[in-house]
């Protein structure tokens, strides 16, 4: 049931992106003292790592390790849930077409793009890390994961299959990061 | 058929979403207007929709899937985005209990990294290339004044949409 309650808090009380696995790390970490604050840490590497949205794999992967299955399902529906209804219900209620309903929106939504671009700016100095926190990459590796960046960037923009394009982008990353 | 299509959809990109519903939106707009689900219009309206409430962004998927198909649809949307990444979790943890080897996990994620940020890239461009229209300037503006606030002051993700909302209004008011 502490599961439970925790994921719903932060499915209906927070807002922004990444500042979020925050709130799971409290909650985890401090108020329960159901994980470490290392174990924590190795959780939020693999929900990074794999396909999903970070929140959600988070939640998941706690979710198995803490409450088995079942708990975790319930756990990623007490989390997405209580926005997707919301969201449904405002789209309901909403008259998208006028145009005083699409001027806040439209601004809405470019100011969603800027914080988008912000979250992606703070990202940026990750390029230059390496699996040993002490040593920063060398210029070459950081040249070659910008450009891996630029690259994956345009051929998405120039509107190629985002399949095409990660078939080819994830073995040259793993290439560039495993190659001696 | 038309729910399994669009079940089709949300799962296959739920399974490549890395980080974020943000690195799969240009995908995922693509196969639903291609399909006639939805006009890049609609498309960024629900992607507001899913940025204003609380929760993980994906809330953006039942908007959409109760625009093409009702209820139904919605229920469906909401099981195929969230569905795939909660199976690869499992199985994840499964996996990783055994071999706990932290430094070539960190690697592997390293790796994958300017592949995360470039799709992100990609989505910011292509959504404010959508939602600017035909008002690239007032869009400009408006992305230049929330920008200067998130930097310059501690205005929080909800508040800094709202100043979006209210200075997009107060443009088009002024300038007719």
């Amino acid at each position: 049931m502490g599961w439970l309650r925790v994921n719903l808090a932060i499915g209906t009380l927070s807002f922004g992106s990444a500042s979020r696995i925050v709130l799971y790390e409290d909650a985890v970490v401090r108020e329960h003292g159901w994980l470490t604050e290392d174990e924590f840490a190795e959780v939020v590497t693999v929900a990074q790592l794999l396909p999903g949205p970070n929140l959600v794999n988070l939640s998941a992967y706690l979710g198995y390790r803490l409450v088995g299955p079942v708990g975790t399902v319930l756990g990623v529906l007490c989390l997405c849930l209580p926005g997707a209804v919301l969201a449904v219900g405002l789209s309901g209620v909403l008259a998208v077409e006028k145009p005083w309903v699409q001027a806040p929106l439209r601004g809405m939504a470019v100011a969603g793009i800027v914080l988008l671009l912000l979250f992606l700016w703070r990202r940026l100095s990750g390029l230059a890390s390496t699996a040993d926190p002490r040593t920063p990459a060398r210029t070459g590796v950081r040249l070659v994961r910008g450009l891996l960046l630029a690259g994956v960037a345009a051929a998405i923009l120039l509107g190629h299959s985002l399949f095409a394009v990660l078939g080819l982008a994830i073995p040259a990353a793993l290439i560039v990061e495993f190659a001696p | 058929m038309k729910l399994l299509a669009l079940f089709w959809i949300f799962f296959r990109l739920g399974l490549v979403s890395f980080g974020s519903v943000f690195a799969v939106l240009p995908e995922l707009q693509r196969a639903l207007v291609h399909q006639g689900f939805i006009t890049p219009e609609g498309f960024v309206q629900a992607f507001v929709l899913g940025q204003v409430v609380p929760g993980p962004n994906m809330a953006m998927c039942a908007v959409i899937g109760w625009h093409v198909a009702g209820p139904a649809g919605a229920v469906v949307a909401f099981a195929g985005i969230y569905s795939g990444p909660v199976a690869v979790m499992g199985a994840a943890y499964a996996v990783y209990h055994r071999w706990r080897d932290v430094t070539w996990v960190r690697r592997l994620e390293l790796a994958v990294r300017p592949v995360v940020l470039g799709l992100l890239a990609a989505s910011a461009v292509s959504l404010l290339w959508t939602a600017a229209g035909t008002q690239r300037l007032l869009a400009l503006g408006v992305a230049g004044v929330v920008g200067l606030l998130a930097v310059s002051t501690r205005l929080g993700a909800l508040a800094l949409l709202c100043v979006g909302g209210l200075a997009w209004s107060l443009a088009q008011l002024l300038l007719g």
